[in-house]
């Protein structure tokens, strides 16, 4: 009688189990041909089967009683019979439901493990169609070149890429983690970091999804900002390090400065000329932060001028393989006394301020270069020198006296050549400038241009005649360093 | 009878009362326009003791940016006649001087593109006076510093106009400070140093 009654009921249970089982199909299309995938529609949930994902994907399983590693081209993914969480590399993925091991070797997940597990470890892009079907592509390789760049204040980390990817930056205890996604990462060049007080190094992980950085932290890292910057793309994470190490930092964190003067006299590779002179060119872009400088129409200020066309002095310089350094970075204002500062720091060969003009009349314009003036009822000021006649201490608002003539070499040079591209006949003029007095190099500021005149304005609102413009100084700048 | 005298007093009544109105009314629009014939503008101290000393007026010559300059030199400024009051005092000459130029400036500014432009009719001169070295020590608002046009060309214009139009009419000054809301600056407005005077 018992055994009749458990033979009914087991009846009932395998005919309910099949009922609730139906058999359908997905498509996915792969390139211009299209492959079916069985689905189960079990409790409710469309699973799909693995085994024909395997065929699709290039997929490797390796079962192991309740659990199957499946492995593809980028990583592995390792799933448990019933549960829904799943762990792909060093993450876990809940599904919407747990995964079903049919019978041995016959395994169904559900259809958000296409997209949420599955897209980590192939090499191929999986789009959801409105239809219900699913669209895979080959991913587009996305290359990352990654740079390091020392300022006085911070460490930038730069992903220079080849596509336009949506990006995350986030923190952890150890290091900060920048993740791309849509295209296959591929690093091309990962440079090594400057110093190793705010960054150790920079590290490609392969098993993140699309392919991720690790930036680990150094011991004297205290946070991090990031920006986005447009043609070439760029993603820069800017390391700071905690002000109380920051002097210290500024000391060492350019090799050149790490030196004394005896040093440098002696004569390291890096450093041709005599006098402790870089090769450092130090551009300026003018303003910044809350200072807007000169306002014109159209919401173009002349912070954002100078910021794009410094930019692009940088890119043809550096592709030049001329060494430039920016005394900004980002939109922040900076009084004279730091830009002046930042280019005496890097003992640069040549600075270049980037403005734009105003005046009280919109009759003006055209570009104007501007030198130095030295007051004429200055004092000498204190000059304490050492025993062969170099100066030991040189006042701050001196420094630029004994560049007066190269200076003005430059401007002259720079004066004819925007003459040229702006069609004027403007004359380089000498100012008390009080960015250019403690520049110990040859030093200028360059105004591309009148905001407050219509036509020059309307030359500079356009991206392609501040490229001009750029490529106009940088062809002067290589001409003054040769 | 009765009723007649009644209507007679009421029309006197009534004509007294018209009278009345009329002279009050007169009287009130001629309070008005006596007030309107007074200036609106306050009297300064330095205005009423150069009207109190009453030694006349005198031509000045005041220098301008001339429009569409850039570079300072010759056709940077331009020289414009005004008429000040007369006085034996540098340091009033010299205040009437900076006054009259800042009014000019104002006027040249507030002319063109008022959209991009502050007018400088709200900015005074703070304070003026001279060493006994020839240095005219200039104290402006930040006012009129922060509404320049902006750039270099805008405070080289202000600096240049101020010094040259000084040196042109008051003897003793040869050379020229500037100072804001009453203290030393690095720059004027961001660009040129105002540490060391001009001549």
């Amino acid at each position: 009688m018992n055994i009749r009654r458990w033979g009914v009921a087991s009846l009932l249970v395998i005919a309910l189990s099949t009922s609730s089982v139906e058999l359908w199909a997905i498509e996915i299309s792969v390139g211009a041909g299209k492959r079916r995938i069985e689905t189960y529609t079990y409790l409710d949930q469309e699973l799909l089967s693995l085994n024909d994902l395997a065929g699709v994907f290039s997929l490797r399983l390796r079962e192991n009683r309740s659990s199957l590693t499946i492995v593809g081209e980028r990583g592995e993914v390792l799933i448990t019979d019933g549960r829904p969480l799943v762990r792909s590399g060093d993450h876990y993925v809940l599904l919407t439901a747990g995964v079903w091991k049919r019978r041995e070797g016959e395994w169904y997940v559900p259809q958000d493990f296409l997209l949420r597990a599955l897209s980590n470890i192939v090499s191929q892009k999986i789009e959801k169609q409105a239809d219900g079907s699913f669209q895979v592509k080959r991913l587009k390789t996305n290359r990352v070149r990654v740079g390091m760049e020392s300022y006085p204040d911070h460490l930038s980390v730069i992903f220079e890429v080849s596509e336009n990817a949506p990006v995350q930056v986030r923190e952890f205890r150890d290091y900060i983690e920048v993740v791309f996604s849509d295209f296959l990462v591929r690093p091309e060049q990962v440079a090594s970091s400057p110093d190793a007080r705010l960054v150790t190094s920079v590290e490609f992980n392969e098993q993140e999804s699309f392919g991720s950085f690790r930036i680990q932290k150094g011991s004297q890292f205290s946070s991090f900002r990031q920006h986005y910057l447009e043609s070439p793309p760029k993603l820069v994470v800017e390391m700071l390090g905690n002000s109380s190490s920051m002097l210290a930092l500024s000391a060492s964190a350019d090799p050149l400065l790490g030196q004394q003067p005896g040093d440098l006299k002696s004569g390291g590779d890096r450093i041709p000329r005599a006098a402790g002179i870089s090769d450092v060119v130090v551009i300026d872009p003018g303003h910044g932060g809350v200072d807007y400088g000169v306002d014109a129409y159209q919401d173009l200020s002349e912070k954002v001028i100078t910021m794009n066309v410094a930019r692009r002095i940088q890119e043809e310089l550096s592709r030049r393989s001329v060494n430039v350094r920016l005394t900004r970075a980002r939109d922040v204002q900076l009084p004279n006394e730091h830009r002046s500062a930042v280019s005496n720091f890097y003992k640069c060969r040549l600075y270049v301020g980037i403005h734009l003009g105003g005046a009280p009349s919109s009759e003006a314009r055209g570009p104007v270069v501007y030198v130095y003036s030295p007051p004429t009822n200055a004092t000498s000021g204190l000059r304490l020198e050492s025993g062969q006649g170099e100066p030991l201490f040189i006042p701050w608002e001196k420094g630029q006296s004994e560049f007066l003539s190269s200076s003005r070499r430059l401007a002259t040079s720079l004066q004819s050549e925007l003459n040229r591209l702006f069609e004027s006949k403007n004359s380089v003029v000498a100012a008390r400038l009080a960015v250019l007095a403690p520049v110990r190099a040859p030093a200028v500021v360059i105004e591309t241009g009148f905001l407050t005149n219509e036509e020059d304005q309307q030359l500079l609102a356009a991206s392609g005649f501040q490229e001009r413009v750029a490529d106009s100084i940088s062809n002067v700048i290589i001409r003054f360093l040769k | 009878m009765k009723e007649k005298r009644r209507i007679i007093l009421a029309v006197c009544l009534v004509l007294v009362a018209v009278l009345v109105s009329y002279f009050w009314l007169s009287s009130e629009r001629e309070r008005q326009l006596a007030v309107q014939d007074v200036g609106s503008e306050p009297l300064d101290v330095e205005t009423a003791v150069l009207e109190d000393q009453s030694l006349g007026e005198i031509d000045v010559k005041l220098y301008f940016y001339s429009a569409g300059a850039v570079s300072p030199g010759s056709g940077f400024l331009y020289s414009k006649s005004e008429t000040i009051y007369e006085t034996e005092d540098d340091v009033l000459k010299a205040r009437q001087i900076v006054n009259e130029l800042l009014k000019g400036i104002g006027k040249q500014q507030a002319g063109q593109e008022t959209e991009t432009r502050s007018p400088l009719d709200r900015t005074r001169l703070r304070n003026l006076y001279i060493l006994d070295d020839g240095t005219a020590v200039v104290d402006l608002s930040s006012d009129l510093v922060n509404s320049i046009a902006g750039g270099i060309t805008s405070e080289l214009a202000l600096i240049e106009s101020v010094t040259m139009s000084l040196r042109a009419n008051v003897i003793p000054v040869t050379s020229v400070r500037f100072l804001v809301d009453g203290k030393a600056r690095e720059t004027l407005a961001g660009h040129i140093s105002i540490a060391h005077p001009f001549r």
